[in-house]
């Protein structure tokens, strides 16, 4: 198997379990974590007027408000991406447009990068996620605030991994530039007894490649600490070219160390619903270049 | 087992601090710190079991002394643990390693040692031992995770590293055998002399079955615990270790968690205690090892 030969809809053999297996991108995601129950963050973060408090009453749910207004109680999720080292997402409760924050929070360096997602906020493209990054860092008692960001990063850019996200399934991330992104080319052909889903999306896949021949979508890439990345791919290009594809968020807090990540997906799935879920990955950096990345920039001109 | 080594380079770390198998290990799980369990083992011994912090866990057995340990814990799922720690000050090495298991409020532990067989002082043996987790205002629960023939006849390629994966045919209740029919992985790109030396590995493996005995019991539906110790090798050649791997698995995910007791032969027998996890695929891929009688056991 290699990431540029893909089987839409090959189901993934198990011949123990009494349940099919998660598959897609969630098959290798890790067990939630429940660690940050009970803790308060006091988030100081550049461009916002004032500091948010953050408080973890349980594993599932939280409070959160500004100094001297009503805290608001949401339903949130964290998996940790290193020792010390987590990424939370809460969707903001009964918000137009939908709004989910992600946190990646670092308890080291007590240093915190807030990903502000809005899923609807251009009528133009109603798929369409925009993000908005704030840096910042959570304060201790009796200290100041650390003056020391998370900050955009480019030592990222040139490498790439081969991702694995199931037995089945692998691709290439091409960080191919400070800003975009591409995945290595894969040949996508059908399973003999794939779903009615299965093959919806594989026409879909079919479609695209005329006028998506590539996928190249804008990015952005931040350091965390030393081996730990946050990026984002948002799947700006595809949706513009075919409005009723793509515009999902791919956020991935990567472990460059240990090639492995933990990421959550926002966006529309196919279905209409909308997506907000964990994802996880096992990898391998590769030395070979792959054929995408010797195409010039942009493939697809900006708006 | 052979030695793993991480034929992917990665640019973030040319020389990665672990060892192969711990390559993709997630972050350890700090959950527990602050809890603690009742345990009602089959022995018929009570063990209390506090988790100090993160790192600290304090345990005894009922109405004598507790003393503390240095432990690790990955988490499976929302309500399955594997703790494992070394005990610290004894003459020999003991290991003791915990499936805690909350959603029976059941426990399973292995106490593995080195040191207890005169003719191969590296050889680690072990105990398996059932148990329930006393929960206030409940009854104890009568059942118990159990030896379970369900994996039999079933493989399973386990993922270790970028570089580095195993295929695992668990043959029998009581053993377990490495495929021989799958050649190590090589990058793309790979030399020659690469591939010369994975043919020569590859042939080294055709005239050697490695069988050894295994442990397989059922948690609950789709999670598994099952191990090892890499004993026919040491009985053959004592100067080898043989070391005890012992994992917990869903086979859902087909994700494992687990830790390697014993020592490091290649390295002055210096001791190896950590923990590791693997990512898998099923396979049905028929193999030369299918068929073969043991050399090693009356069949």
């Amino acid at each position: 198997m290699s990431y540029r030969e893909r089987v839409i809809g090959r189901e993934i053999f198990n011949p123990v379990s009494s349940v099919p297996c998660p598959g897609g991108m969630k098959q290798y995601r890790v067990a939630s974590t429940c660690e940050m129950a009970g803790k308060t963050l006091n988030l100081h973060l550049d461009g916002m007027e004032k500091p948010v408090c953050v408080h973890f009453l349980d594993a599932e749910n939280l409070l959160w408000g500004f100094p001297g207004q009503g805290m608001r109680w949401e339903t949130y999720e964290a998996a940790k991406g290193d020792e010390r080292l987590y990424l939370i997402k809460f969707l903001l409760a009964q918000s137009s447009p939908l709004t989910e924050i992600t946190l990646a929070v670092d308890e080291e360096s007590t240093r915190v990068t807030c990903v502000r997602a809005t899923l609807g906020s251009d009528r133009a493209h109603p798929r369409l996620v925009e993000s908005r990054v704030y840096f910042g860092a959570f304060r201790l008692p009796h200290e100041d605030v650390t003056e020391s960001r998370h900050a955009f990063t480019e030592e990222l850019t040139g490498k790439r991994i081969i991702w694995r996200y199931n037995p089945n399934d692998e691709v290439m991330h091409c960080f191919c530039g400070k800003d975009f992104f591409r995945l290595g080319h894969a040949e996508r052909t059908l399973a003999e007894n794939a779903s009615e889903e299965a093959r919806a999306r594989y026409r879909l896949f079919q479609e695209r490649k005329g006028v998506y021949p590539v996928y190249e979508e804008p990015a952005y890439y931040i350091r965390l600490r030393e081996g730990f990345y946050l990026y984002s791919v948002t799947e700006r290009n595809l949706n513009r070219l075919l409005p009723q594809q793509g515009g999902s968020q791919l956020l991935i807090l990567l472990n460059a160390h240990r090639v492995r990540y933990i990421g959550r997906v926002f966006g529309y799935r196919a279905d209409g619903t909308v997506e907000n879920d964990f994802i996880g990955a096992i990898g391998k950096f590769s030395s070979e270049p792959d054929e995408v990345e010797a195409l010039p920039f942009p493939v697809y001109t900006p708006e | 087992m052979p030695a793993p080594e991480n034929r992917y380079p990665n640019p973030f770390l040319p020389e990665a601090p672990w060892n192969g198998l711990e390559q993709f290990r997630e972050p350890l799980c700090y959950e527990l710190a602050g809890r603690a369990f009742h345990l009602v083992m089959d022995n018929g011994c009570d063990y209390a079991l506090h988790f100090l912090t993160e790192e600290m866990v304090s345990w005894g057995e009922r109405g004598k002394a507790m003393r503390w340990d240095t432990y690790e814990c990955l988490k499976l799922d929302d309500r399955t643990y594997f703790v494992n720690w070394e005990v610290t000050g004894l003459p020999l090495r003991h290991c003791i390693s915990l499936v805690l298991d909350l959603q029976g409020n059941l426990v399973t532990a292995v106490h593995a040692r080195i040191g207890e067989v005169r003719t191969a002082p590296y050889l680690v043996t072990h105990d398996i031992l059932f148990g329930a987790i006393r929960v206030p205002g409940k009854p104890l629960n009568p059942m118990r995770h159990a030896f379970t023939p369900n994996l039999v006849g079933q493989n399973i390629f386990w993922r270790y590293s970028s570089g580095f994966g195993i295929t695992h045919a668990y043959i029998t209740e009581h053993y377990l055998r490495v495929p021989i029919g799958q050649p190590r992985e090589l990058p793309e790109g790979a030399t020659e002399e690469e591939k010369r030396e994975r043919d020569a590995e590859y042939q080294r493996r055709k005239q050697h079955l490695f069988e050894i005995p295994a442990f397989y019991v059922k948690i609950r539906e789709d999670i598994y615990f099952f191990g090892f110790i890499e004993e026919t090798e040491c009985r053959q050649d004592p100067t080898l270790c043989g070391n005890s791997l012992i994992m917990v698995m869903d086979t859902r995910k087909i994700h494992d968690i687990g830790r390697c007791f014993g020592s490091d032969y290649e390295n002055h027998y210096a001791p190896q205690n950590f923990v590791f996890s693997a990512f898998g695929a099923f396979h049905q891929t028929p193999d030369l090892i299918d068929d073969m009688p043991s050399p090693y056991r009356i069949m």
